[in-house]
């Protein structure tokens, strides 16, 4: 057999991931040393690509002063996320939320403002205020390429990492891609690695059924979770699942962020407001959900009572940002916005810590358990970080990716293992027949969603284990005709590991918590005993999952306990015994 | 196991009329996040080659001639 | 071979293609040219706004919005009079988002004369660069005959945050365009008390267009104007929920205690939205003689009402 065609490359600081926070890690470690070499290593293209690939209507999470402090943003995600947080990383976001606003701006990209040219914060509850529209954000990316250009950062498209590359000590050592439409190599060795690759989205089935129809980006599968788990990093939390509530079949966000500033709400069938939890978060998820199976769903987002004039400002935002083809989706079922209430539902579970909590474990420095490796967005741990998030963390990994490049000499790369890694991708393309990455997906996904959506049940996730189990032997008969088809191959096997993850994570936290998320029906109640700690999961010698507790960091912003308990009050706690 | 040959209907359509593809265009296939799109050499024109559509827009949005529809997929309307 | 995708194209190659006897080719030479960071990649699309194809021309001035320099911005201020509308909005578009400061004289210079469409977009791109030099042209233009032209430069006198400008705001506060009157009172949020826009901001609750009403009472909850209190409460009685809404909103920033019993009133609104508005104004205005409609609307339907009540009454207790 002829070797692969293979380039091989040298970075300073690799960035995999060209989204949201991948470009904003590379910028900022260039700007931080012009001299470094700096690659920005996108599955996709740069230029459209990740969650924001059309934009965003808005910052959920804009800590700006005079309308929120960093403290009380600290606390709010604390309380949001059951006590379980590791505040500092929390801290760090917030402090830089501000500065990332201005330096976004600076760039170009447009928040609302106000008839003097101030930021127009909008207020979405009596708490902090975190919402700053953005009725024109569809430049984001457009902003973002012309500054990579403008400091020639390189950026390669069309190759999605495989692995991860590590040192003997250790360490990380560099990456390992494949070109999505030649299926040729690319090896770079490089002192640090930033992982941006987004949420693990394609891991439930959406309701369609469409394998594509995903709340999340497509093509954010999971890989950067499957090559952080493999390269040996600690992935934290896994079992506080992504659900979000969206339109329903549309699957795409009903965004009650920009509708609610403008008046709308999400109701019950009778038209009336249900939701009582003040933050958005596994509770408030648990109230939909229990709405949504109660005689009061389906659950809808209301606009009917809302002026002509201010539903003609709503469309224009909604239909040319974030995901505009919502306007088509409701032209096609005749619903009218002014008429017609929305038909709500939840979405397909998956690992994102942008809007949930879970990813692989970062400190407050971006800096994952293994030296040299920084993660950051919607696939690192940090509770909650939404687009602004991404940026501030990716900027925090790049900055100190940067540094770090310093201390350390480029690593070799280690050949034996790139040739494993080469047979691995390599063999379905060597099988004239058997089973397509379609079949294999299609099959995993509806399987997480059979056995591991919530509520969950101990003796349904030991079975997924099992067939989960089958599946893997079956990747031996996976085959692939064309690049691209092998792309998709070697996705399934990235779902497939976010899969056992997302079983082995829930079995292993034996309490309930995080309302929906985690809502354990043989352990309904939450155990603060025993279970006020974050879950840590990662691969040991021998290749196995491997878990362990890990303590709450004593928090830098004291919440104190009536404020916790106020909230607890207000919950509803996740046991039969609530009905 | 032996593949069968599985026929999908697409959600993009793209008006060969207005593609000026043959005339070294490929914004549509360039910006595609989910890598679906072609170029057909011989009509000169993109086409969508795998129903894996996320009914994102960019190949709408950026195609300079107004030529790309994307439509939701039948699965989801 | 390059893997590197912002490695530039062999300009050569993409000079000659702008060149081609195919407008069709030159119409994609310029798209490729907008990603080429080289001032040459400029230059070429310069001449591309020259173009005798107007879709090559308007894809030359798609095009250099991701470029800089002070020739760029002449020739799209230029294109701003060019005969095909798509041409002219590419252009005026690529104007209008950029930070580059020493724009402002030309731009300013071509707010001051020439045709509606090009002085407007001028304008629009004047806006965020907040040049004190625009405020002449700018004040000039709010007597202008086109209505684009006097609400963009409304716009720019707003960021301009200059008192002077508030006679000439006054007047457009009354102009016949309800749409130029609802910019002005977007405009004046830097207005403070006694200021002589104050009365035109407080005059605009009266306006016989709501939306107007409703920004100049949003713009009276930025600005927190006292002279403002009166005309909210009697505004209170607005026959829009959305205009009552907002103000509601200022009178809670006001903390105005005389707005009590409006406030208790709209507590019962049969909209849900205004019920919580009013909900949190008295919990903004903190006093206990709001305590019993409070409790009322502590058992509300709407959890939002209730949840936003429970916390005022706990303010009102103090
Ligand atoms: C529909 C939707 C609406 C949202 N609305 C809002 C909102 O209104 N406000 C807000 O603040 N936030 C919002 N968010 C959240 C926000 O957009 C995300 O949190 C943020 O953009 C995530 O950034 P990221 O860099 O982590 O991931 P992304 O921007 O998704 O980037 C991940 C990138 O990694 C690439 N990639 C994946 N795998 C590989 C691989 N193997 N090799 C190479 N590259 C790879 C992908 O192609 C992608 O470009 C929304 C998200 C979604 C999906
Ligand atoms: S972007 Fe439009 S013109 Fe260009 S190849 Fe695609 S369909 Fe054709
Ligand atoms: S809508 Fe999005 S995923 Fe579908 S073809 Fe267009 S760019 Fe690709």
């Amino acid at each position: 057999m002829n070797a692969p065609v293979t380039e091989t490359l040298e970075a300073d600081v690799l960035v995999i991931g060209g989204g949201t926070g991948g470009p904003m890690a590379a910028i900022r470690a260039k700007e931080a040393n012009p001299h470094l070499r700096v690659v920005l290593l996108e599955k996709a293209n740069v230029k459209r690509s990740g969650a924001i690939s059309m934009g965003m209507d808005g910052l959920n999470n804009a800590v700006i002063p005079g309308y929120a402090t960093p403290e009380q943003y600290v606390k709010e995600i604390t309380i949001a996320n059951d006590g379980i947080v590791q505040q500092k990383p929390l801290l760090a976001y917030a402090n830089g939320s501000y500065d990332m606003i201005r330096y976004l701006d600076k760039l170009d990209v447009k928040f609302e403002k106000d008839g003097a040219g101030d930021y127009a914060v909008r207020k979405v509850h009596h708490m902090g205020t975190y919402v700053l529209p953005m009725p024109q954000g569809h430049h984001v990316k457009k902003v973002l390429y012309r500054q990579l250009r403008r400091l020639r950062i390189g950026v390669v498209n069309r190759y999605m990492a495989t692995r991860l590359l590590t040192t003997r000590d250790g360490r990380i050592g560099g990456a390992i891609g494949v070109n999505t439409r030649t299926s040729e190599f690319l090896v770079i060795r490089a002192k640090t690695v930033v992982l941006t690759c987004g949420a693990a989205g394609r891991l439930g089935l959406p309701a369609s059924g469409y394998l594509f129809g995903t709340y999340e980006n497509a093509a954010n599968c999971g890989d950067g979770h499957a090559m952080a788990y493999h390269a040996g990093a600690a992935l934290a939390n896994l079992e506080c699942y992504q659900i979000n509530p969206l339109i329903k079949d549309y699957n795409g966000p009903s965004c009650a962020y920009v509708t609610g500033p403008f008046g709308g709400y999400t109701a019950n069938n009778k038209g009336n407001r249900f939701i009582e939890c003040d933050y958005w978060s596994g509770q408030m998820m648990l109230e939909f959900w229990r709405e949504l199976e109660s005689g009061n769903g389906p659950v809808f987002l209301n606009m009917t009572h809302l002026a002509p004039e201010t539903i003609g400002e709503i469309e224009t935002i909604l239909h040319s940002n974030e995901r505009p083809s919502r306007g088509r989706f409701h032209a096609r079922r005749g619903t009218d916005y002014r008429q017609r209430m929305v038909e709500m539902h939840i979405s397909e579970i998956g690992f994102c810590a942008g809007h949930s909590a879970s990813g692989v474990w970062v400190d407050e420095r971006a800096q994952t358990t293994v030296p040299g490796l920084y993660a950051a967005g919607d696939m690192a741990s940090v509770p909650h970080n939404y687009m602004l998030g991404a940026f501030v963390n990716g900027a925090i990994a790049g900055e100190e990716a940067a540094r770090f490049c310093a201390e350390v000499d480029l690593p070799e790369a280690d050949g034996a293992a790139v040739a494993a890694e080469q047979d691995r991708v390599l063999a379905p393309t060597r099988r004239g027949d058997g089973l397509t990455p379609f079949e294999v997906e299609y099959k995993t996904r509806r399987l997480v969603n059979d056995y591991l959506a919530p509520p969950k049940i101990t003796a349904k996730m030991r079975i997924a284990q099992e067939r989960f189990a089958e599946i893997r032997d079956d990747l031996g008969a996976l085959v692939a005709r064309d690049p691209h088809e092998l792309m998709r191959a070697l996705e399934v096997q990235s779902i497939l590991d976010c899969a056992d993850m997302a079983a082995a994570a829930s079995l292993f936290r034996t309490e309930s918590r995080w309302g929906f998320y985690h809502y354990r029906i043989d352990y309904p109640e939450t155990d603060n005993d025993d279970w006020f700690c974050h879950t840590l999961l990662s691969r040991d010698a021998d290749g196995r999952m491997r878990h362990r507790k890990h303590a709450v960091d004593p928090y830098v912003v004291p919440v104190d306990a009536t404020e916790m308990t106020a909230y607890q009050k207000l919950r509803i706690v996740p046991a039969e015994a609530a009905e | 196991m032996p593949l069968a040959a599985h026929a999908a209907s697409v959600p993009v359509v793209v008006d060969d009329a207005k593609c000026i593809a043959a005339k070294g265009c490929t914004v549509c296939v360039d910006v595609c996040p989910l890598d679906v799109l072609a170029i057909d050499l011989v009509r000169g024109s993109a086409f969508m080659k795998y129903d894996e559509c996320w009914y994102c827009m960019p190949c709408e949005v950026d195609c300079p001639t107004g030529a790309v529809t994307v439509n939701i997929p039948y699965l989801l309307r | 071979m390059t893997v590197f995708d912002t490695d530039t194209d062999d300009l050569a190659d993409l000079a000659a293609r702008a060149r081609s006897e195919d407008a069709g080719v030159r119409r994609v030479a310029m798209l490729a040219l907008a990603e080429t960071p080289e001032p040459d990649a400029a230059a070429l699309l310069i001449a591309g706004l020259a173009d005798p194809a107007a879709e090559v021309r308007a894809a030359a001035a798609q095009a250099l919005e991701e470029h800089a320099g002070a020739d760029v911005v002449r020739a799209l201020a230029a294109a701003l009079d060019d005969p095909e509308p798509r041409v002219r909005e590419a252009a005026a578009a690529a104007l209008a988002d950029r930070h580059e400061a020493d724009a402002a004289p030309l731009l300013i210079a071509r707010a001051a004369a020439g045709t509606a469409f090009a002085r407007a977009a001028a304008f629009r791109a004047l806006r965020e660069l907040a040049a004190p030099d625009a405020g002449g042209v700018a004040l000039e233009a709010l007597a202008d005959a086109c209505p684009d032209v006097r609400r963009e430069a409304v716009a720019v006198l707003g960021w301009l945050r200059d008192e002077s400008a508030q006679p000439g705001l006054m007047r457009t506060a009354i102009d016949p365009e309800p749409e130029v009157r609802r910019a002005t009172m977007t405009a004046l949020v830097s207005v403070r008390s006694g200021a002589p826009g104050a009365a035109a901001l407080v005059a605009g609750l009266r306006d016989p267009d709501w939306r107007v009403r409703e920004e100049a009472a949003a713009t009276l909850a930025r600005s927190r104007l006292p002279e403002g209190e009166t005309a909210l409460i009697r505004t209170m009685e607005d026959p829009v929920w959305q205009v009552r809404l907002k103000a509601a909103g200022a009178l809670g920033r006001l903390r105005a205690l005389a707005a009590l019993p409006a406030l208790a009133i709209a507590l019962a609104s049969e909209i849900s939205n205004l019920r919580k508005e009013s909900a949190a104004a008295l919990g903004e205005i903190a006093d206990p003689a709001a305590l019993p409609a409070l409790r009322t609307a502590a058992a509300d339907p709407d959890p939002e009402v209730r949840k936003t009540a429970l916390w005022a009454i706990g303010r009102c207790r103090g």
